[in-house]
């Protein structure tokens, strides 16, 4: 087939992406196949990481955005990790999923970011089912010997650390949850969850979404602030 | 050998270094090079085998011409010449003064170890309980913080490792003769005057153990290149007998990762390290070598940069015939397999599609690591002239590079200090009517000198037993005995002995010597005896004393007889030493030539500079680039202008005879013969664009050579015209057979021509076709901008290369780009064609010289490494493109290299006949010329008027050759012809 575009073509995503972990123009990209000979997942359905640079440089957006190329990747950064001419690949990656419809983002992540945005956490839980479940699994805990006095702290207001948590944790492993907690709970740790978006994953990072992802650390940056915490911890 | 007042320093003793130091030991100045290290030979000690014939070839750069003073065995094991004394363990602290006249302050370390002392029994090395990781072997093994830094040099002497010594006295417990001494002391000597200084401190190599990706230091299994080439080596860690250093297994599948360093702008290194790829080739075949044939070696690499001469078919030859493996990826890391030990990489391959390998060892092929800085007190000098660096401007080079900017450097520093050296020399033995020249001519006394080494441990020798042996042997033997005892000066009793003497050769027999003998060495050629008139026995070497404590008068007398016999039948050279003239003919006044010519003419040499064209500078006038054309513009003015230049245009050079140090022939200028005379030529021919027919050149107008691309480019109509679309495609009718050589100035040429159209046309699609970018070096950053600037670069193989077609009026140029997996199709407005460079016709001006020339009819010369600038004609050198395709600034580099080798002859006032010359016996001789053709140093020639085989005893190199050929035993070796071979191992059989 034959190259459409000129070289000085305008690609979107060219211009738009991150120069990240440095700023290395991505036109220096020699096509050496480092990060190829490195990524886990090359040669599925055809995926290879310095073929989406190379997309990219020829001005094929499009064809790339249309493609399911960007939703193979990991976002492992094992590419970028050795690239020895410091090439933003998975900023590339990231803005391109930016530009594909959101009703043609995979399932899953589309489905999670929708519900994170709408409801404070990727699985739309709602409050009251959240604070039983915690409040639940903090109970048992208070049934151990060495933990009587111990209660989750909700909102609690002048703490040290913010503890968001994995939606998973609250969904189907909550028995995971003590681990954390008993931990603090020796440490004499100062923490708190809040009760309302108390979402510890970002899925507007893997579905390319900025704004959705802006809104969420937006949400735990709030926290912080109404709280009066000095401490976050994230758990991805 | 002559000699002057005039001293250089040279700081640095690797190839660099040394190189310099020989120059100018040769060109007759004395040299203190100083070294830093323990040793001489920087990294070449360390590698067994050199690219193109994998031989060491190190001593190649010992004087071929007039070498008896200079003779020795092997420069890795040490360095000796009488202009040039060394200083290890050795720094630079200060300098002051001015260019000429310096004064320099050395401060040296101390090894530890008393070299009078020492009998190198080595009990210190064996008691050492201190155990580090050898850096001579690259860390592929260990070694004692006491130990010897040069490999098979029984005399070298041990050196304390003060950084790991743990001064816990184990080592002077052991000695026998008390010559450890713990305390480190550091010794300060000023030297002056200091004419000039060479600088030359080499490139340390980047350290993979500061980048997890390898493995390196984690994983055994990773090495280096150079640690790799120690465990293939016999003198290695494994002593010959390579295994896999985790576990011992046999080595059977090896992979080399290129670039490891290098061409990585994350870690600062955007350079090319130049040497890397062609070291890999050869390491892959030495490995096959080594290890056996079916021996798995595969090179993971971006671009082979097989830019030098003879390269590409070294590369395409490893592939084709001894099955190296090529593959065209960069190695992301190296993981474990799931064997222990075996390691694992993953790969991309020429389709894109992902493969896998495992092998037994990885090697990084690891390029320049962090240049050092010149320290204040050196670069606030290089302005003034005469502080001069090899180089470190242009990063890590191979020997050849090394070797001309070590001449380079030689060269300039002669010439901005406007040494005329020929005027300062004065003359030094080894000359018609010195004592030493009359000693040789007497029949044989010898007068044996007994030295009884008291001072050490060494071997009890009953001498009254010898000395009474001595006396009663055939022949005129006179023997003195003399003790060296602690504290007490041989000087007088032996100033004595050699002013007393009937003797006209010399027998040093003495139980232990070394340490003594470059003293004694210099003593004797005061007192009249030069090198060749004294042979020496060392008792206390193993083979002799067998580690015993006293040494029977039987196994004594064994190497004692074979000295004498070979004192006997040594023969004074019988040919005659030859006048030379300080004078230069240049051939071709072109970059090269122009170059040469000039620095010849300022350093008082009278140049005869032949052109055959009506005007001269060559290819320089036709160089586009302003920048790049300067240079050359003001050489052309300087050759014109010199009173020591004759410029003769239009003219060839006719005939031609004589030897080297005196050629007369005559240069033919419009039918005109005009007689010349000579000490030397330097061919500089050059070269033109190739022509070619690859890809339709010539059958459509928009098809044009890079060359003519750029004129096209440079016209300032060019920016009127509308371009949509420009193409290039490299090594068209290079690197493959028949021109299978890379020309080396291509790929930079496409890059700049790539950008300046960029410039003009900021939206016009300009794609280059290669199949490995040859930016070597810095110029690595040219192809760096280009990528940066939206050229489009698609590699193809040579197997399969781009197809140029019509569509009506238009070119289209059909490829295919591997890393997308399609074809391209591009309709082209020009599509320039990287032609490459021949050579000019040279065979006839060849034949005249008695210089071979290469199958692609470049000069052949003596050494593709070591001697780049000479020729097997000792007489005769050669640069710039006659020789091999490079840019016009190397070829100035090359030219300037070039004269300073014609200078160490013509430097001399006359040459001194080689002692180990040929003779033929012409009343056997059936001139049948075998010897003539089989010379390898073409020193025999026919003689015109009796057609007999003459043979010039200044080139002749004693090698034999001619002797081993002739049918008749009508060439013989001078001193080592059969009677006295035959005599020497009777006598060692007796």
């Amino acid at each position: 087939m034959e190259i459409c575009t000129p070289d000085n073509t305008t690609s979107s995503i060219l211009q738009s992406a991150p120069r990240r972990p440095v700023d290395s123009p991505t036109p220096l990209c020699l096509s050496c196949g480092t990060c190829s000979a490195g990524c886990p997942i090359t040669g599925q359905s055809g995926f290879d990481p310095r073929k989406i640079v190379q997309m990219v440089l020829a001005g094929r957006d499009k064809e790339l955005v249309k493609s399911n190329l960007p939703w193979l990747c990991t976002l492992c950064g094992k590419c970028e990790y050795a690239c020895p001419m410091g090439i933003n690949i998975i900023s590339i990656i990231r803005t391109a999923r930016g530009l594909v419809d959101r009703d043609k983002v995979p399932g899953q992540i589309h489905k999670g970011v929708e519900l994170g945005l709408k409801t404070g956490n990727n699985l739309g839980l709602p409050q009251e089912d959240f604070t039983f479940i915690i409040e639940d699994v903090g109970e048992e805990l208070s049934a151990e010997s060495g933990f009587e006095d111990f209660m989750v702290p909700i909102d609690k207001k002048g703490a040290r650390m913010l503890h968001t948590l994995h939606n998973k944790l609250v969904n189907t492993q909550n028995e995971d949850l003590v681990h954390w907690w008993k931990i603090f709970h020796v440490a004499s740790e100062s923490w708190t969850i809040p009760s309302v978006n108390w979402e510890g994953v970002n899925w507007g990072l893997f579905s390319g979404d900025n704004d959705a992802m802006k809104t969420f650390v937006d949400r735990i940056a709030h926290h912080m602030q109404a709280l009066e915490l000095s401490c976050l911890m994230y758990p991805e | 050998m002559e000699k002057t007042k005039s001293q250089f320093l040279v700081l640095g003793a690797g190839v660099g270094g040394i190189c310099s130091a020989i120059d100018l030991a040769e060109t007759g100045y004395s040299v203190t090079l100083v070294e830093k290290g323990p040793r001489t030979g920087g990294i070449m000690p360390q590698l067994d085998h050199q690219f193109p014939d994998d031989h060491c070839g190190m001593c190649r750069m010992l004087p071929m011409v007039d070498r008896e003073p200079g003779a020795q065995t092997c420069l890795k094991r040490g360095l000796s010449h009488p202009n040039i004394r060394i200083l290890t363990h050795t720094t630079l602290t200060d300098l002051s003064g001015n260019p000429g006249d310096y004064t320099a302050v050395l401060t040296s370390v101390s090894r530890g170890v008393d070299a009078l002392r020492c009998t190198r029994c080595m009990a210190c090395i064996d008691v050492c309980p201190v155990s580090v990781l050898d850096a001579f072997n690259d860390r592929a093994g260990d070694r004692n913080a006491i130990y010897q830094p040069f490999f098979g040099n029984p005399e070298a002497l041990p050196t304390i490792d003060w950084d790991n010594c743990t001064r816990c006295g184990e080592c002077a417990q052991a000695c026998p003769n008390s010559a450890i001494d713990l305390e480190r002391v550091e010794l300060t000597e000023s030297v002056a005057p200091v004419s000039g200084v060479i600088v030359a401190g080499g490139n340390p190599l980047y350290d993979p153990a500061v980048t997890d990706l390898y493995g390196y230091g984690v994983l055994p299994n990773v090495v280096t290149a150079t640690a790799f080439e120690r465990i293939l080596s016999g003198s290695g860690p494994f002593r010959g007998q390579p295994v896999r250093p985790s576990d011992g297994h046999p080595i059977r599948r090896v992979a080399w990762i290129q670039c490891v360093g290098s061409r990585n702008v994350m870690i600062g290194a955007g350079h090319c390290s130049s040497t890397c790829c062609m070291f890999a080739v050869k390491e892959a075949l030495l490995a096959k070598k080594t290890l056996g044939s079916d021996t798995d070696t595969t090179i993971f690499y971006m671009d082979m940069r097989t830019y030098g001469r003879d390269s590409q078919r070294y590369r395409d030859r490893a592939e084709e015939e001894s099955g190296v493996r090529f593959i065209r990826c960069r190695i992301h890391s190296v993981d474990p397999a799931d064997d222990p030990g075996d390691l694992k990489l993953t790969y991309l391959d020429d389709l894109g599609q992902p493969g896998e390998a495992t092998f037994d060892m990885v090697v990084l092929s690891t390029g320049a690591g962090v240049q050092k800085e010149l320290p204040p007190l050196l670069a606030d000098k290089t302005d003034q002239g005469a502080v001069v660096t090899i180089g470190p401007e242009a990063g890590l080079q191979d020997i050849r590079e090394t070797v001309l900017r070590a001449h380079g450097a030689v060269s300039s520093l002669l010439e901005k200090l406007n040494m005329d050296s020929r005027a300062k020399t004065i003359p030094k033995t080894g000359r018609a009517g010195d004592k030493s020249v009359n000693r040789f001519m007497q029949q044989p006394v010898i007068q044996v000198l007994v030295l009884d080494n008291g001072v050490v441990k060494a071997p009890q020798v009953e001498w009254p037993a010898i000395e009474g042996r001595l006396e009663r042997s055939p022949g005129n033997i006179f023997v003195n005995r003399l003790s060296i005892i602690d504290g007490k000066d041989l000087s007088l009793e032996l100033e004595t002995v050699l002013k007393e003497t009937r003797g006209n050769r010399l027998l040093v027999v003495s139980n232990h010597i070394a340490g003594y003998r470059a003293t004694l060495t210099k003593r004797f050629e005061e007192a009249g005896f030069s090198a060749p008139l004294v042979e020496w026995v060392d008792l206390n070497r193993n083979d002799v004393s067998m580690g015993t404590e006293t040494i029977q008068p039987d196994a004594a007398m064994k190497p004692i007889q074979v000295a004498l016999m070979r004192l006997l039948h040594k023969r004074p050279s019988r040919g005659m030493a030859q006048v030379v003239e300080n004078s230069a003919l240049v051939i071709g006044a072109g970059p090269a030539g122009l170059s040469a010519a000039v620095s010849l003419a300022e350093q008082g040499v009278v140049v005869h500079l032949v052109e055959k064209e009506i005007s001269i500078g060559g290819n320089g006038p036709r160089i586009q680039d302003e920048h790049q054309r300067r240079p050359i513009d003001q050489l052309i003015v300087r050759a014109k202008g010199h009173p020591n230049i004759s410029i003769h245009t239009g003219a060839t050079l006719g005939a031609l005879s004589g030897r080297p140090g005196h050629f007369e022939g005559w240069v033919v200028k419009e039918n005109m013969e005009i007689p010349l005379s000579f000490g030397a030529a330097i061919i500089a021919t050059g070269g033109t664009p190739a022509i070619t027919e690859a890809y339709g050149m010539g059958k459509h107008p928009p098809l044009v050579s890079h060359f003519d691309f750029e004129k096209k480019v440079l016209d300032p109509r060019f920016a009127e015209d509308t371009l949509n679309t420009v193409v290039m495609i490299q090594c068209a009718g290079s690197r493959e057979e028949p021109r299978n050589y890379c020309s080396r100035t291509c790929c930079v040429k496409a890059l700049d021509n790539a950008l300046r159209v960029r410039q003009l046309f900021p939206h016009a699609r300009i794609v280059i076709f290669y199949r490995d970018i040859m930016t070597y070096g810095k110029s690595e950053e040219l192809y760096a901008k280009a990528r940066t600037r939206r050229i489009r670069f698609i590699p193809f193989n040579k197997s399969k290369p781009p197809v140029v077609r019509t569509e009506g009026d238009t070119v289209v140029v059909d490829g295919f780009d591997p890393v997308m997996g399609e074809a391209v199709h591009l309709k082209a407005d020009w599509v320039s064609l990287a032609v490459g460079m021949v050579p000019k016709p040279i065979h006839d001006l060849c034949r005249l010289l008695e210089v071979p020339v290469t199958p692609d009819g470049f000069v052949h010369e003596a050494d593709a490494k070591w001697r780049p600038v000479d020729t097997i004609n000792p007489g005769v050198f050669v640069c710039g493109l006659a020789k091999g395709p490079l840019r016009a600034d190397e070829a100035v580099a090359e030219g300037t290299a070039a004269a300073l080798r014609a200078l160490r002859l013509l430097n001399r006032t006359e040459l001194a006949p080689q002692r180990h010359s040929a003779v033929v016996r012409h009343a056997i001789c059936s001139r049948c010329y075998l010897c003539v053709d089989s010379c390898p140093y073409g020193a025999r020639f026919v003689e015109p008027v009796l057609g007999q085989v003459e043979v010039d005893p200044v080139a002749c190199q004693g090698c034999g050759t001619c002797a081993s050929v002739c049918p008749n035993s009508a060439t013989v070796m001078g001193e080592n012809e059969d009677f006295t071979v035959m005599n020497v191992i009777e006598a060692a059989l007796m």
